[in-house]
């Protein structure tokens, strides 16, 4: 019966943990790499849709992910949490797509110098933000902005990470995360999100 | 402080990484400025929404197209060793015969064209490895373990450089594509660790895809012993 097969496929994937399937991918279990893919895809999707703003690049990047994970599974020893080496390997290979496009981060993005907030500039309260706002929101940020923004405030990768994967100063990388929340404030307030 | 300081310092006082003094100072003004303390709170709100943000669903097409594009590249040993049998189902007479025929006309060609072969060795081999030349040159920027498997790379790719003549089209074939994806995945590695030199994961990464290339060697340099 189907239904109980669908069950005890998604109890077995349930119990098996992340090592155990890569083990099985690497001895050629393709069934175990689906397992990994349903487990994992919409979380690495995820990111590769907020860091690129774009549904078909996002695509794209995500089966490079998995393609390339399939053929380095047997490479994976276990030292490094299964998901903290896959997120690293999404996370690789957006930026090497940014690099191919010429994306600078150390560059003063399209916004310019850092907003001075001057007070005419700042509405009085943002007191109700939802997180599809949010999402949108992020979508708008400069590439630069974006992605410290996302490695930081959504991923929570550390300054030090984010300035050694994007190869920028740590003081680069706080100043653009703080350019980014500013950004992200006006972007909300001007569209009217919040009142 | 005035505002313009305070909010150049929020985002520092909301990650809590401010010094003693900067954190009181912009805490002082912002118990006296309801303005800026409307932007703390602003940022604050964005930076806690933005730990929980949603998941976004992923078409069901993507993993019919992932599943597409791997199962045709993946070879594993079994095949290889499959590939094998099958060249000595045509009788070991014949497979004798023609691997002497093979080696000597490989023989006669290393002879007459050791100069060129030489000359190109020095310059470049896309996918079989790396040429002389390089080598020396990276092993003097090398890390110990980077250099130690570069040497077996180096040590293996010879030793299936003089037995991939005997193979047949297929296997080698199966041999350059498989080497291929794995120089590949070499040299984005790469790319990665000169980009981030003191980035331990990109780091990682090259050393894996170092070994999994010299697996790939391994286990064709023993395919024919």
């Amino acid at each position: 019966m189907l239904p109980q097969r669908v069950e005890v496929d998604a109890k077995t994937s349930q119990l098996t943990s992340d090592q155990d399937l890569a083990r099985r991918v690497a001895e050629g279990d393709l069934g175990a790499f689906e397992m990994l893919y349903n487990r994992h895809s919409r979380r690495v999707y995820s990111l590769c849709l907020r860091m690129t703003s774009n549904q078909a690049e996002a695509e794209d990047l995500t089966q490079e992910v998995f393609i390339q994970l399939y053929r380095r599974i047997s490479s994976y020893r276990g030292e490094a949490a299964f998901t903290t080496w896959l997120h690293r390997l999404t996370v690789n290979q957006v930026l090497m797509r940014f690099r191919k496009r010429n994306v600078r981060f150390e560059a003063t993005t399209e916004d310019g110098e850092l907003p001075v907030v001057a007070e005419h500039d700042i509405p009085k309260s943002m007191p109700i933000v939802d997180q599809i706002a949010l999402d949108r929101a992020v979508s708008q940020l400069p590439t630069g902005y974006r992605t410290v923004f996302i490695l930081h405030d959504v991923e929570g990768y550390e300054h030090e990470e984010v300035a050694r994967m994007l190869g920028i100063t740590v003081g680069t990388s706080k100043s653009q995360l703080h350019k980014a929340r500013l950004k992200l404030r006006k972007i909300l307030t001007s569209k009217g999100v919040v009142s | 402080m005035n505002c313009s300081d305070c909010q150049e310092l929020l985002s520092g006082f909301i990650d809590n990484e401010l010094s003693v003094v900067d954190r009181e100072n912009v805490r002082t003004h912002l118990s006296k400025c309801s303005h800026c303390e409307s932007v703390y709170q602003d940022l604050s709100q964005i930076v806690c929404l933005s730990r929980n943000l949603p998941e976004v669903g992923v078409g069901s097409h993507l993993w019919a197209e992932i599943e597409r594009k791997i199962t045709p590249q993946r070879v594993t040993l079994w095949d290889l060793v499959w590939s094998y049998r099958l060249n000595l189902s045509i009788g070991l007479p014949q497979v004798l015969v023609a691997a002497m025929v093979f080696m000597g006309l490989g023989l006669v060609a290393t002879f007459a064209y050791r100069p060129y072969i030489s000359s190109q060795n020095l310059l470049s081999s896309a996918s079989s490895g790396r040429n002389i030349l390089t080598t020396t040159a990276l092993m003097n920027v090398m890390k110990p373990e980077e250099a130690e498997i570069q040497n077996s790379i180096d040590r293996l790719t010879k030793t299936v450089q003089q037995k991939q003549g005997r193979w047949d089209p297929s296997l080698q074939s199966v041999f350059q594509r498989n080497l291929g994806i794995v120089d590949r995945s070499i040299q984005e590695s790469q790319q990665l660790v000169r980009n981030n030199p003191d980035d331990h994961i990109a780091y990682e990464m090259m050393m894996l895809a170092y070994k999994e290339k010299l697996r790939l060697l391994e286990q064709f340099a023993n395919l024919q012993k």
